[in-house]
């Protein structure tokens, strides 16, 4: 982790926003913190541990609460800082803010615990990087503050060379992560702690077993329960090997006590089972006894009750005779109950049939009344029809009249017709007149024109021929040569060609006037005859309106018209009568027909009602009949009842009927009675004899009183022997299975025990707890390791530091109470001694001190997976030695710069400031804050990975080319140099023209001091 | 002037890869080195055993 960038705002002196670009320092080597006391060097490097750990770099600084020297509104408080962590290529980025400032409460936490406002947020471009963050375990270590103080307070820097083994321990676990090996130490110890309680649980038990142990005098030989006895009090101490056989014994003896007390009592027991024997059998013969007694008093009592029941059934036995007689009577009088029966069933049907008679009488009336109403009704229809017998022929005479009527429409409709044509044939007359009389007026007209013409062509001719003559010439006509009157041409003379036309038009005309006439001859022939045609219809049709005796009458069209139209007229009135004539007629000939279909019905139901008449009179005669039989029978049954009434009778059979169930109850009550006499009897007897017989058997009766006190006696015994051996149960079986569990858990025990010796040794050698030994944990053994790897280091530097007189070595502890391991000692090779660190001087201190930082550097670096440490923070410290040392010292830092390692120094100590060329310079202002500049930017351009050799010469030459004017500065470079055997290298590797460039601007300024 | 001591304990060049040499060994291999250094005697099987397995516990879950 290298900090590239640091920004500060209101921290310390740093008020205003500082920017302090920490990349220009390059990525090794040496640099310098310096300014005046108190203008802020140490402020910065707290700067940057508050950003990464939220605490300053020494304890006894406080936090940025000192911003609180800022006197001027100021922005607020916040550090950020780049850093670039591992040879990872991207940049990580970081801003710290506090929490907003309260009256009353400090701006900052005093526990330094991490606020909440830290962001740690990877670079936007790099976005795999703060994965890569969280993720690397030695990259979270690397982020703690590691180093021993370095601040110059007195003792403080020495922290780490004097820490005990358990503060060192703490600093190494960090740093090598020997973690595991201090968790596996809690981890033996804890199966230690737990096997340990495992053993006292079982020595409770085992204890509580012995305890449980039971026994009574004799039980066992004395000497065991003795020996024993005090095993039991001591518990779980006893060893099984001294319990075992005693437990053993004292089990035999109760075994042994337990079988004796079994056999005594099962002697006793088959003792007494004998006795109870003997005593049931003398019991038996007592009872036998006294039972005969008893069985023959008994018989002694039935023999009277059976001659008692012998007498009583004698007397009974005239009594089935008398029992016989009463069945007969009994019979005669239910055949009488039978005839009243047979009467009223006679009587009911007797009132059935006189119903039925009367029932059939009045249905035959009631059909006689029907049949005489619809008699009335079929006279009616008779009537009725007789009046609608004429609608037939008059239907007849109708369609005549219909039809002639339609004839008679014909011939009218055939007269309209025909004066229609007539009509039309005087009209065409009339047109042919007409067209004749203009045709000939045309003719006329064309004559006219053409004789005009004809006429005045011919006057034209003379003209015409006078045009051509000239005097000289003889006339055709006349011969005259002399023309002295020359006709003269009319102006309009016609030509020979219109002559022409009008001919031809002059003989059209005539044609015209011949066809017109012809037509016309035609025309009113057609009238003529379509008028007499008419006239002969019109007589023939309505002879009445055109002849008269005064002769035929004119026939005038309007005269015809008004004649069709009134004929016509009448025509519709006659066919309208006629339709309703027609229609009334129909209506007559449908009811005629309805009619006619009623009659037939009526007289079909007038059949079938006298039929049923009929048969309902034969029917009620028939029943009036079996009436009139049925009555005859009752009178019959009546006169032969033999008693009154049919109370009577059932009187008499209720008393013959109770007659004899007493005489038959009283004959079975003797039987039965004599019959259970008999039986009883005979049983009485039977037992007397079987017990007789027993009795003849049996011993003599025995002393039943002595026997069974004896048997009491036995019984007490008995019970007593069963007390024993239950309590000796009960004592050996539970010792019994106490001593199996005796047996088990001392074999669990032992193993138990075995294994805690083993795990108490592995616990107490890995937490340094062994007795007699130095107290040196796992852990810290692991770690001497470590700190003996980085003496090697250290030792190196150390030895080069102080000349070679003092080497560190780790030593045992001083005495054995305390964890030891990592203590250090130093021998002094001046004078052989081995002594502690605690006696070293200020300086010496210092200078081991820093050789244990500088090794443990190494070590921590160089460890596989260990924590790589690219920057160093040297705060102060170099006050307290001497030029000499300060040499030594500054040689061993410059020795660390090797890699990719960068290495600040904070101090005013003048000499290293002549020394270290990348300086940060730390100014205090009046105005509060502090400004900074570095003074590296000399060299932007200097590669920063030269060899050393290399890198002397390249700064060299540098200066060389830059010589403008900071003469001041490059003479302290120069100085320095020079102080590096610059010199030496400038003769060795450059080449003559460069190292005399060189030697002529160096040499020079040699004298210089 | 300056007198200088020959350093024969120096010289001995005491080998800097001392701790990779720690290094290359396992856990238990440590433990069992430091049980005998403390106990005069080596570790047994059981106890060998015992502690394989909760060294294996423990750096398992370290690594976790």
């Amino acid at each position: 982790m290298r900090p590239l960038k640091l920004t500060l705002s209101a921290f310390g002196p740093y008020a205003a926003k500082t920017v302090l670009d920490l990349a220009q320092l390059g990525r090794g080597g040496l640099y310098l913190v310096t300014g005046d006391t108190g203008a802020g060097k140490t402020t910065l490097f707290d700067a940057i541990t508050y950003a990464l750990y939220d605490h300053s770099s020494g304890g006894v600084r406080k936090g940025p609460c000192s911003a609180a020297s800022t006197p001027s509104p100021a922005p607020p408080p916040s550090w950020s800082w780049n850093l670039r962590c591992g040879g990872s290529a991207a940049p990580s980025a970081a801003t710290r803010i506090p929490p907003p400032e309260s009256p009353g409460r400090g701006l900052y936490h005093r526990k330094g615990r991490r606020l909440p406002h830290l962001r740690r947020r990877p670079s936007a471009r790099h976005p795999g990087q703060g994965r890569h963050r969280r993720r690397g375990g030695h990259h979270r270590a690397g982020l703690q503050p590691v180093l021993p103080d370095r601040h110059d307070r007195q003792g403080q820097f020495t922290r780490l060379l004097n820490a005990s083994t358990e503060e060192r321990s703490k600093i190494f676990r960090k740093l090598f992560r020997t973690q595991p090996y201090q968790r596996l130490q809690e981890r033996l110890q804890a199966e230690n702690a737990a096997l340990t309680r495992q053993r006292e649980e079982q020595s409770v038990r085992i204890g509580q077993l012995l305890s449980g142990l039971s026994w009574a005098e004799g039980d066992a030989d004395e000497a065991v329960l003795d020996e024993l006895a005090p095993l039991c009090e001591a518990g779980g101490q006893a060893s099984p090997e001294a319990v075992l056989p005693l437990l053993d014994a004292l089990l035999a003896g109760q075994e042994q006590a337990l079988s004796a007390a079994t056999a005594a009592r099962t002697e006793a027991e088959a003792e007494l089972d004998k006795l109870q024997q003997t005593l049931g059998r003398a019991e038996q013969a007592e009872k036998l006894r006294l039972e005969l007694t008893a069985a023959q008093t008994r018989q002694d009592a039935l023999r009277p009750v059976l001659d008692a029941a012998e007498a009583e059934a004698a007397r009974h036995a005239g009594d089935s005779a008398a029992l016989d007689a009463l069945a007969g009577k009994l019979e005669r009088a239910k055949s009488n109950l039978a005839a009243f029966d047979g009467l009223d069933s006679l009587e009911k049907k007797l009132s059935a049939a006189r119903d039925a008679a009367a029932l059939e009488n009045a249905r035959a009336e009631k059909r006689r009344a029907a049949l005489g109403q619809l008699d009335g009704e079929l006279t009616a229809l008779e009537q009725s029809l007789a009046a609608l017998g004429g609608a037939e022929a008059e239907n007849v005479s109708l369609e005549a009249r219909a039809e002639q009527l339609a004839r008679r429409e014909t011939a009218l409709a055939q007269l309209a017709q025909s004066l229609a044509e007539g009509q039309r044939r005087g009209q065409a007359a009339r047109q042919a007149q007409e067209r004749y009389l203009l045709a000939d007026g045309a003719k006329e007209r064309a004559h006219a024109l053409r004789d005009h013409l004809e006429r005045a062509f011919l006057n034209a001719q003379a003209g015409l021929l006078a045009e051509g003559l000239t005097d000289g010439t003889p006339c055709p006509v006349c011969g005259s040569t002399h023309h002295p009157k020359r006709a003269v041409l009319p102006a309009e003379a016609p030509t020979q060609a219109r002559v022409d036309a009008a001919r031809q038009s002059a003989d059209e005309a005539d044609r015209a006037a011949q066809e017109a006439s012809a037509a016309a001859a035609k025309a009113v022939a057609a009238d003529r005859e379509a008028k007499a045609t008419l006239r002969r219809d019109a007589e023939a049709l309505l002879p009445e309106r055109f002849t008269s005796p005064e002769g035929p009458v004119k026939l005038t069209v309007s005269l015809l018209k008004t004649a069709l139209a009134e004929e016509s007229e009448a025509l519709h009135a006659a066919q309208e009568a006629l339709d309703k004539a027609q229609k009334q007629n129909a209506a007559a000939l449908a009811a005629k027909a309805r009619q006619e279909d009623e009659r037939q019905k009526k007289t079909a139901q007038r059949s079938a009602l006298e039929a049923e008449a009929r048969a309902s009179a034969e029917e009620a005669a028939r029943q009036s009949a079996s009436a009139k039989a049925l009555e005859a029978q009752c009178a019959e049954a009546r006169a032969a009842l033999p008693a009154a009434d049919r109370e009577e009778a059932r009187r008499a059979l209720a008393g013959l009927e109770n007659e004899r169930c007493a005489l038959r109850a009283g004959m079975d009550a003797a039987a039965s009675a004599l019959a259970r006499a008999r039986q009883d009897y005979a049983a009485a007897e039977a037992a007397v004899t079987a017990l007789t017989a027993q009795q003849t058997e049996a011993d003599e009766a025995a002393d039943l009183p002595a026997l069974e006190s004896q048997r009491d006696a036995l019984t007490a015994r008995r019970t007593a022997l069963a007390a024993q051996e239950k309590a000796l149960t009960a004592r050996l079986l539970p010792n019994r299975k106490a001593a199996d569990l005796y047996r088990q858990h001392a074999a669990a025990r032992a193993e138990l025990e075995r294994r805690w010796q083993w795990v108490n040794a592995l616990a107490s050698t890995a937490g340094g707890t062994l007795s007699s030994k130095q107290k040196i944990r796992l852990e810290a053994y692991i770690q001497m390791n470590y700190l003996d790897a980085i003496l090697v280091h250290a030792n190196t530097r150390l030895m080069q530091m102080t000349a070679g007189q003092y080497e560190l070595e780790r030593v045992g502890a001083e005495n054995q109470r305390s964890q030891s391991g990592l203590d250090l000692g130093v021998i002094d090779h001046y004078n052989g001694t081995r002594r502690s660190v605690k006696t070293l001087s200020g300086g010496e201190s210092f200078k081991a001190s820093l050789a244990l930082a500088l090794g443990l550097s190494d070590e921590v670096q160089s460890a596989a997976g260990g924590i790589r440490l690219d920057t160093l923070f040297l705060d102060e410290g170099f006050g307290s030695l001497d030029d000499e040392s300060l040499e030594q010292a500054i040689r061993v830092l410059a020795g660390l710069t090797e890699g990719d390692r960068l290495v600040g120094i904070i101090s005013h100590v003048a000499a290293l400031k002549e020394r270290i060329d990348k300086q940060v310079v730390v100014k205090k202002a009046r105005s509060g804050g502090a400004r900074w500049r570095s003074l590296c930017d000399c060299f932007p351009s200097l590669p920063h990975r030269l060899p050393s050799q290399g890198r002397v010469f390249q700064k060299v030459f540098c200066l060389l080319r830059r010589e403008d004017g900071r003469t001041s500065l490059t003479s302290v470079l120069i100085f320095r140099y020079l102080q590096l055997n610059a010199v030496c290298l400038l003769k060795k590797s450059l080449s003559s023209v460069v190292r005399g460039r060189a030697l002529s601007y160096i040499l020079p300024r040699l004298r210089t001091p | 002037m300056r007198l200088d001591y020959d350093n024969r304990r120096t010289r001995a060049a005491e080998t800097p890869d001392a701790a990779a040499l720690a290094e290359s060994k396992t856990p238990l291999e440590h433990f069992a080195a430091f049980y005998e250094a403390q106990n005069g005697q080596p570790l047994s099987d059981e106890q060998a055993a015992f502690c394989q397995s909760l060294i294996e516990d423990i750096w398992k879950e370290d690594e976790a």
